[in-house]
C-alpha cells in the first residue's frame, strides 16, 4: 500500500468540523500529526517537524483523511488510477463545531470531544470496521476491500454512501466469488439453516425494491446483479 | 407524490380498496357503505355510466347493457376457446378488437376491456379519495398468479386507462400471504387457497423473518365461484325445461334473473341446509299462460352439483405441494380467500386434504386488498420490512428444432432472475438463428403464448454443431423479460425488451384515459350541479317568504327581486357552473343580509 502513497509538498492540512469520529483507530504517528496540523504549514513543512520519513507521514495523512479527521485541498483533484481520488471528499460544513480553528487542540482535548460531536463518513472503506464488513462480507476479503478505490460513489443517491462501496466491490468481484463468499459464510458451510438465514440478510439488502422508485444511477442494475447471483447460489447451496 | 397508496384487488366478481393509513391498513367502504363493490359497469337507458351496486341493482331490467366478469376474457384474444364459451353464456354482446382482442358492447358504443375494468378502478380510486380527501395516484393491483403477461398487461393498461400510476402488479394468493403473515411473526409454510369468482389460485409461501418466499403458485383462470352458479342455473334450466318444455336459455332476462337467483342459492346454502328458489313469471308458455319457476335446493343436491369442480381444486393443490417440494405435514397454516371459501364443503375439503384448520380471523373478501396496501405502502415509503421473494408464474424458454418448447426459467423461479442455455446450429453455414420467445406450460411450442420474435443474424458459416450461441433470460422484479442472444466465439450480442404484449397500443390507451377523465369531471361537475339546483331552489323560497313577511326597503327588495329572476335562469342552465355557484353565493348573502337586518 505505501507504495501507492504519495501527496503533493504544498498540500495544507488543516482538521475537519467533525461529528464523533472514531479515534480508536489512530496510531501514535496519527496523534502526532495531528497535534501539529495548524492549517498554515505545508507537507514539506510538516516533514521537519515529525520525526519519520515522506511515505509514513502520508499515509498518517490519508488515514486521518479517511476518518474525515483532517482535509485539504488536494492540487490534484482527481488522480488518476493508483493514485487516491478524493474528488467525493469534501468533510466540511457537516459537523456542529469547528475545531481546526483551533490549532492548538490537544490529544486530550479531542478525546473530550469523542462523545460530544459526530461526524458522517466520508465514501472511503479503509477505515470501515470489521462488524460494518462482516454484514457484506466474509472476513477473507476485509483487507481487499479496504484497498478498494469505489469510484461511482455519489452523495446524492438514495444508497447510503457507505453500502454504495459494499454494491461496486462485489459486483466488481462477482466473478471469484464463490457461492459461499456471496452469502458471506466459511467455506463449506452445511448447516441449511445458516445458509437460509444468511440469504434472507442478502435478500434484505440487494433485493431491488429495496430502492423502488429510488435514485440509484449506476447501481440499479449492480444490485440486480448481486441479488440473481445471491439468489443461484442459495439455490446451488441449498441442493448440495 | 401523496403519502398513500391504494391496494386494490379487482375481482372478477367483486372489487375491494385498502389503503394503509397511520400505520394500519384499512378496508374502505364505498358510498352504499359495502367494503366491496361489484365488478360490474352499465350503461343505463339516459347514457349514465353505472358501476358497482348501482349497476347490479339494475342488471335485469339492461341485461343487454350490463358487462360483468369482464376478468374472464381480458387479456385474451378473440379465438380462445374460453372467449367463445363466454360468447354463448353471457348476455351482452362480445365482440372482435381490432387487435384480436376481445370487446364488448354497451348502448351501440364498443368498450375494451381495460377500458371496463378502467370504470371500476376509478370508481374504488374515487371511494378512497373520498375517504382520505386528497388524490391517491399510486397503487398496486393484485391478479391471480396464474394471468400470463397479456392478462397482467391488460390490467396494468385498465389502471392506466384510470388515471392510476400502477407501481406494480402483485399475485393475489401473495397478497393474501402478506396480509396474515404480517400479523404474526412466526417463521412457518403457508398455503393460500384462493377460490374466488372466476378464479382458482392456490399459493405455497415460506415466511421467515419478514421476508416471503413465494415455492410455488398454480391455479386455473376457468375455474370459479360462478361455475359453482352455473351449475345450479344448469340444474334449474334442465328441470323447468323437463316439466315446461321449454329453454330458458335462450331469454336473456330470464337467464339474468336465475344468475341471481343461482348466487343467491348458493349464499343462502353456507348457512341453511335447504333453500327455495322463486322465480314468478319467467317465461310465457307457448299457449300464452305465465310459467313460475319453483325449486326447492338442498345443501346436499348442490354439493353433488359441485364435488367434481371442488376436486378439482385438490387436485391443483397436489400439483401445488409438489412444485413446493412440500407435503401435507410441512403447511402450518391455509389462509382462505375468496367468497367461495365460505362454502362448508370446501372448507371441509380443504381441511381435510392440509390435515390443519384453516386460519381464522381472517375475512376472505378483502385480505388480497389489504395485502396489496401493506405491499404499496411498503413499496412507497420504501420500509423494507417484508421483502417479497415473487417467482415467475410460468415456464419461459424458446422454440426449438422440431416444434418442441425449450424452458430456460422455469416457472415458480425467484425473480429477479438471469438464466442461460448454450444452442447451436441445427444446418451447416447457418447464419442467422429465429428465436422464438415463449410463455406456457406445454412441451409443443405452438400451444404455449408467443411473448417475442427476433433473429439473431451474424454467425459465421460453420458446420451444423459448431457454433454456440447463449441464449439469456433475465426477469427483473416486476416480471420484464429480457432476452440476450450471445455468439460465445464472436461475443456478438443481440438483446430483445419483451415488453409485455398489450392489445392496446399506447396512443389508445392515451386516448381511453383522457376520455375516461373527461367523464369523471363532467359526471362530477353534474353532480355538483345538481346539488347546487337543489340548494338554490331552496334558498329562493326562503328569499321569497322573506319578501312576503317582511316589508323590506327599496334597494333591497328590488335586488331581492333581481336575484330571484337570475336564480331562476341559473336553474334553467345546469351546464352553466360557474354561474350556478355565483348565483347560489349572491342568493345565500342577500338572505343572511335580510335576516340580519
Amino acid at each position: 500500500m505505501a507504495g501507492n502513497l504519495h501527496i503533493d509538498a504544498h498540500v495544507v492540512a488543516r482538521r475537519c468540523s467533525v461529528k464523533s469520529p472514531d479515534y480508536s483507530q489512530l496510531t501514535s504517528l496519527d496523534w502526532v500529526v495531528l497535534d501539529f496540523t495548524d492549517g498554515l504549514r505545508t507537507f514539506d513543512e510538516m516533514l521537519q517537524i515529525v520525526p519519520t520519513n515522506r511515505e509514513d507521514l502520508a499515509a498518517a495523512y490519508i488515514h486521518l483523511r479517511l476518518l474525515g479527521i483532517l482535509t485539504w485541498n488536494s492540487p490534484n483533484q482527481t488522480a488518476s488510477k493508483g493514485s487516491y481520488s478524493y474528488t467525493n471528499l469534501s468533510g466540511q460544513g457537516t459537523g456542529s463545531r469547528d475545531i481546526s480553528r483551533n490549532p492548538n487542540l490537544s490529544r486530550s482535548s479531542l478525546n473530550a470531544l469523542r462523545n460530544t460531536a459526530s461526524v458522517s463518513l466520508e465514501p472511503t472503506v479503509s477505515g470501515y470496521s470489521d462488524e460494518v464488513c462482516a454484514q457484506y462480507l466474509p472476513p477473507k476479503y476485509f483487507t481487499t476491500f479496504r484497498r478498494f478505490e469505489p469510484t461511482l460513489t455519489d452523495k446524492n443517491l438514495d444508497i447510503p454512501v457507505e453500502v454504495q462501496a459494499f454494491i461496486e466491490f462485489i459486483h466488481d468481484n462477482l466473478a471469484s466469488f464463490s457461492p459461499y463468499d456471496l452469502l458471506g459464510l466459511p467455506e463449506g458451510q452445511r448447516d441449511k439453516a445458516a445458509i437460509k438465514q444468511a440469504y434472507l440478510l442478502r435478500t434484505k439488502q440487494f433485493h431491488p425494491d429495496r430502492y423502488f422508485r429510488k435514485n440509484t444511477g449506476p447501481f440499479a442494475p449492480r444490485i440486480a446483479a448481486i441479488f440473481k447471483a445471491v439468489t443461484n447460489a442459495y439455490t446451488t447451496l441449498q441442493s448440495r | 407524490m401523496t403519502d398513500y397508496a391504494l391496494g386494490i384487488d379487482l375481482g372478477t366478481t367483486n372489487s375491494c380498496v385498502a389503503i394503509v393509513e397511520h400505520g394500519k391498513p384499512l378496508i374502505i367502504a364505498n358510498k352504499a357503505g359495502y367494503k366491496t363493490t361489484p365488478s360490474i359497469v352499465a350503461i343505463s337507458e339516459s347514457g349514465k355510466r353505472l358501476i358497482g351496486q348501482l349497476a347490479k341493482r339494475q342488471a335485469i331490467t339492461n341485461a343487454t347493457n350490463t358487462v360483468y366478469s369482464t376478468k374472464r376474457l381480458i387479456g385474451r384474444s378473440i379465438d380462445d376457446p374460453e372467449v367463445q364459451e363466454c360468447m354463448n353464456t353471457f348476455p351482452f354482446e362480445i365482440c372482435e378488437g381490432p387487435h384480436n382482442d376481445v370487446r364488448v358492447k354497451m348502448k351501440d358504443r364498443v368498450y375494451s376491456l381495460p377500458e371496463i375494468s378502467a370504470m371500476v378502478l376509478s370508481e374504488l380510486r374515487q371511494v378512497a379519495e373520498d375517504y382520505i380527501g386528497e388524490r391517491i395516484n399510486e397503487a398496486i393491483i393484485t391478479v391471480p398468479a396464474y394471468f400470463n403477461d397479456a392478462q397482467r398487461q391488460a390490467t396494468i393498461d385498465a389502471g392506466k386507462i384510470a388515471g392510476l400510476d400502477v407501481m406494480r402488479i402483485i399475485n393475489e394468493p401473495t397478497a393474501a400471504a402478506i396480509a396474515y403473515g404480517t400479523q404474526s411473526q412466526k417463521k412457518q409454510t403457508i398455503a393460500v387457497f384462493d377460490l374466488g369468482g372466476g378464479t382458482f389460485d392456490i399459493s405455497i409461501l415460506s415466511i421467515d423473518d419478514g421476508v416471503f418466499t413465494v415455492l410455488s403458485t398454480t391455479g386455473d383462470t376457468f375455474l370459479g365461484g360462478e361455475d359453482f352458479d352455473n351449475r345450479i342455473i344448469e340444474h334449474l334450466v334442465l328441470n323447468f325445461a323437463r316439466e315446461n318444455n321449454v329453454d330458458l336459455r335462450k331469454d336473456p332476462m330470464a337467464m339474468q334473473r336465475l344468475k341471481i337467483a343461482a348466487e343467491k342459492a348458493k349464499c343462502d346454502l353456507t348457512e341453511l341446509t335447504t333453500t327455495e328458489i322463486n322465480l314468478p313469471f319467467i317465461q310465457t308458455a307457448s299457449d300464452g299462460s305465465a310459467l313460475h319457476l319453483n325449486a326447492i335446493l338442498t345443501r346436499d343436491e348442490f354439493e353433488n352439483l359441485v364435488i367434481d369442480l371442488i376436486k378439482r381444486t385438490l387436485k391443483i393443490c397436489q400439483v401445488a405441494m409438489m412444485d413446493a417440494n412440500v407435503t401435507q405435514k410441512d403447511i402450518d397454516e391455509v389462509v382462505l380467500v375468496g367468497g367461495m371459501t365460505r362454502m362448508p364443503l370446501v372448507q371441509m375439503a380443504v381441511s381435510e386434504f392440509f390435515q390443519t384448520q384453516p386460519a381464522k380471523n381472517i375475512n376472505p373478501d378483502e385480505v388480497v386488498a389489504v395485502g396489496a396496501a401493506i405491499q404499496a405502502d411498503e413499496l412507497l415509503h420504501s420500509e423494507m420490512q417484508h421483502v417479497l421473494l415473487d417467482v415467475t408464474p410460468l415456464d419461459l424458454g424458446i422454440a426449438i428444432h422440431g416444434g418442441k418448447f425449450h424452458v430456460i426459467t422455469h416457472k415458480n423461479t425467484t425473480i429477479p432472475c438471469s438464466n442461460s442455455t448454450v444452442f447451436t446450429t441445427s444446418f451447416d453455414n447457418q447464419t442467422s438463428l429465429r428465436i422464438i420467445v415463449l410463455q406456457g406450460e406445454h412441451t409443443a411450442a405452438a400451444e404455449n403464448q408467443v411473448l417475442a420474435e427476433f433473429t439473431f443474424s451474424g454467425i459465421e458459416p460453420a458446420p451444423a454443431g459448431t457454433v454456440d450461441v447463449e441464449i439469456t433470460f433475465d426477469v427483473d422484479a416486476d416480471g420484464i423479460v429480457n432476452v440476450t442472444a450471445r455468439d460465445l466465439k464472436t461475443k456478438k450480442e443481440h438483446m430483445v425488451s419483451v415488453s409485455r404484449s398489450s392489445n392496446l397500443t399506447p396512443e389508445e390507451i392515451q386516448a381511453m384515459m383522457i376520455e375516461n377523465a373527461d367523464y369523471l369531471v363532467s359526471e362530477k361537475n353534474g353532480e355538483e350541479a345538481r346539488n347546487l339546483i337543489a340548494h338554490i331552489r331552496s334558498s329562493m323560497q326562503a328569499l321569497r317568504d322573506l319578501v312576503q313577511t317582511m316589508s323590506l326597503p327599496d334597494p333591497i327588495s328590488s335586488y331581492a327581486v333581481t336575484l330571484l329572476k337570475r336564480g331562476g335562469e341559473a336553474i334553467e342552465r345546469p351546464d352553466d357552473l360557474q354561474n350556478l355557484r355565483n348565483v347560489s353565493n349572491d342568493i345565500d348573502g342577500a338572505v343572511e343580509l335580510i335576516r340580519e337586518s
